[in-house]
């Protein structure tokens, strides 16, 4: 080992002089590095999830509305709507929301239909008769109730079901069912009490993908009350949700990541006067001013690069093995429902790349950059 | 006599056009010959330490000429000013200038961790150099736990592990009792018949009193008073 | 040179543990591929348009379904009650439109 491989072990001695002011520095460094690429995972995690899932919603869904408000659409118009041009399969939807106050908790109710029998993620089948049901793991989980248990649901004074569970959705699908409550669409009708001629809104599925928005302008003209949502908004709104890197990360950590830069900038402004004096007697030794920097660099990097691999070791670990357990209070909000299941761990090297070059870069220079004063001035200060 | 060092009329300001201008050193022109002992004589403030780090490469002089080996370095840029500095100067610092929380060891090789010299070789030089000053059984022990003595020891194996032809000290007995300046002057002495030319600003008379110091030159307010040769 | 080598080692490990976790998860997400290809179709046969993460909310538990107003509940300035709502922005079309 010569020259280079020498400055980095004087490098090590360096920092193993100040071992507790290093230590807590590779601590603090690590812990920041965990917690932002924690939330960076599981962010790019459930975005990639999600836009992978709903790429396959249907092309527009078709509201009516009354008010400013959402309102129930009639079945009549599928009529008028089969006969625009390149319209496909047209599907009305029937859901809605239900608040059990048993569990405080608030599901979401829908009908399915024949074609939904042989959807596979599901213990025990998808319910065929008026008095069965299906339910999402975390309904059932909130209920305590398994297969075959009885399910109560109830509307003000009189108005109740009572359902038997015939399937539960799996836990691995819980992103999509979690919440779930399925009926047949007669009794969620009679149960939500909506008229027979209305559906909650109406899915259009269009032939050809590049006249979506064709299509959608047509029903408009058609329907002024109407309100189409198309699929490309939907994946939009989902990509802009789990953009938190504005939102979240600068909000909530904004108080780490200022903390952490105060403390990089001030150890940009300034070295004190023992590593001055260090570095003068360096040069005078016979040190130049390129190898002074070289050591420099190796300190700051050294711990720098060891807090960034130690930092995303346990963001790992922590979003997909232990499912974010640190971060879910933060991300549960005051949802009762919150489903708890394994990140798909969908990994952006890119996302790592940026933030190895936002944290260790400037980690970096700032061991590097006030050193270049000292470095570079006679070494004769010493003497005096 | 070849002289190893030579200067024309060197001058040194320090904070040139501030308030606090000083002038070190104004016009001196001196000699140093190879291979001997050169003492450089004055009271505090005569400008001996700043001209001891002008002949040692440490700074560049605001005027005039310095003759390392016969090549003017006044005007060389920092890379090469150090290149000669490691090559050709062993400093022994006033106050030692140890780096504490390393070894002796580590202390020793640090001038040369930034050379091409292979390791082992360099261990040998150290291993070599810590025998002859005595100091192979302190070679694990952190500087600092070390007394007044053994750190100046330590700062001349430091000076000697580039084997410079020159060795320059400052004020090197300042902190040490008669006995430990004897040791100094002793350990100075056998290398300089090894063939080093020493030079120390001082003005300890135990040092410049010796009988083989070779030659004196003695400072006063930045200028040279009187050069003989003894 | 030893404390190099125990930097080096300890870099070399973390490499390689990094290395090991990230092929695991190229793995992981092959294996649960056809998992994913069942969702997928879920999502296609149930008509779903959104994800099951919000539930305390209209606009959390249906972002893209909400009406214009949803977010805001009463009117647009007003302070959102739910925390969720602080992570989840109002939808695309809110802003462009």
């Amino acid at each position: 080992m010569k020259g280079n491989g020498r400055i980095i072990e004087y490098a090590l001695s360096t920092l193993a002089r100040r071992k507790f002011k290093n230590f807590s520095i590779a601590v603090v460094f690590s812990a920041l590095i965990a917690v932002l690429s924690s939330i960076l995972f599981l962010t790019h995690a459930y975005k990639t999830e999600t836009l992978k899932l709903l790429d396959n919603s249907p092309e527009i869904i078709l509201q009516n509305m009354s008010g400013g408000r959402h309102e129930l659409i009639p079945t009549e118009y599928i009529k008028t709507l089969s006969g625009i041009a390149g319209v496909g399969q047209i599907t009305p939807r029937y859901w809605g929301y239900y608040y059990d106050s048993l569990t405080s908790a608030n599901y979401t109710l829908m009908a399915v239909d024949e074609n939904m029998r042989d959807i596979q993620l599901i213990d025990g089948r998808m319910p065929q008769t008026d008095t069965e049901c299906a339910v999402g793991r975390g309904v059932a989980d909130l209920r305590q109730a398994g297969l075959k248990d009885d399910f109560f649901l109830i509307t003000g004074a009189e108005l109740s079901v009572n359902l038997k569970i015939v399937g539960i959705f799996t836990a691995n699908s819980a992103i999509l069912t979690n919440d779930l409550v399925v009926m047949t669409k007669d009794s969620l009708i009679k149960f939500f009490n909506m008229p027979a001629d209305k559906a909650t809104d109406i899915t259009v599925e269009v032939n050809n993908p590049a006249e979506v928005s064709m299509v959608a302008r047509k029903i408009r003209r058609a329907f002024p009350n109407s309100r189409p949502i198309l699929k490309n908004e939907l994946i939009r709104t989902y990509d802009n949700i789990f953009n938190w890197r504005g939102g979240i990360v600068l909000t909530m950590f904004f108080g780490a990541i200022a903390a952490f830069m105060i403390f990089v900038w001030d150890k940009a402004t300034g070295i004190n006067a023992q590593e001055r004096r260090e570095i003068g007697i360096l040069k005078a030794i016979g040190w130049e001013t390129a190898d002074v920097l070289t050591l420099k660099f190796w300190e700051g990097a050294v711990v720098a690069t060891g807090s960034f691999l130690t930092g995303l070791i346990l963001a790992y670990v922590h979003v997909f093995y232990f499912n974010a357990q640190f971060l879910a209070p933060v991300l549960k909000g005051w949802s009762v429902l919150f489903p708890r299941f394994q990140p798909m761990p969908y990994i952006d090297i890119y996302q790592i790349f940026v933030l190895f070059f936002l944290t260790v870069v400037p980690y970096v220079a700032a061991s590097v950059v006030p050193s270049w004063k000292a470095a570079i001035s006679d070494p004769d200060a010493v003497m005096r | 006599m070849d002289a190893i060092i030579r200067t024309e009329g060197v001058s040194k300001v320090f904070n040139a056009g501030l308030a606090d201008e000083i002038k070190a050193i104004s016009a001196v022109s001196i000699e140093i010959s190879r291979g001997q002992i050169t003492v450089l004589k004055g009271p505090s403030g005569s400008g001996k330490t700043t001209l001891l780090g002008l002949i040692g490469c440490m700074s560049r002089p605001t005027e005039g000429k310095i003759f390392v080996e016969g090549k003017d370095v006044a005007k060389l840029p920092e890379r090469f000013l150090t290149d000669v500095r490691r090559k050709t100067f062993g400093f022994i610092f006033q106050h030692f200038n140890l780096i504490r929380g390393l070894t002796v060891m580590e202390n020793v090789m640090l001038p040369l961790y930034p050379t091409d010299i292979d390791g082992g070789q360099m261990e040998r030089r150290m291993e070599e150099i810590l025998d002859k000053l005595d100091l192979t059984a302190k070679r694990a022990v952190r500087v600092e736990k070390l007394s007044g003595g053994q750190q100046q020891r330590v700062a001349i194996a430091r000076a000697m592990i580039n084997e410079p032809a020159v060795i320059l000290a400052d004020e090197p007995t300042a902190h040490l009792d008669t006995k430990l300046s004897e040791d100094f002057l002793n350990i100075v002495t056998s290398l300089n018949t090894e063939g080093k030319t020493i030079v120390i600003a001082t003005h300890d008379p135990l040092i410049y009193e010796k009988p083989y110091i070779d030659n004196i030159i003695e400072m006063r307010d930045g200028a040279v008073k009187e050069a003989a040769l003894l | 040179m030893s404390k190099t080598r125990l930097f080096a080692g300890f870099i070399a490990i973390e490499a390689v543990v990094l290395l090991a976790l990230y092929t695991g998860s190229l793995n992981r997400v092959n294996v649960k591929e056809p998992e994913m290809a069942l969702k997928r179709k879920m999502v296609r046969v149930m008509r779903l348009t959104d994800v099951a993460f919000w539930t305390e909310a209209r606009y959390t538990r249906h972002p893209s379904q909400a009406d214009f107003f949803a977010p805001f509940q009463d009117f647009p300035s007003s302070v959102d009650h739910f925390p969720a709502g602080s992570i989840v922005p109002p939808a695309q079309r809110h802003v462009t439109r």
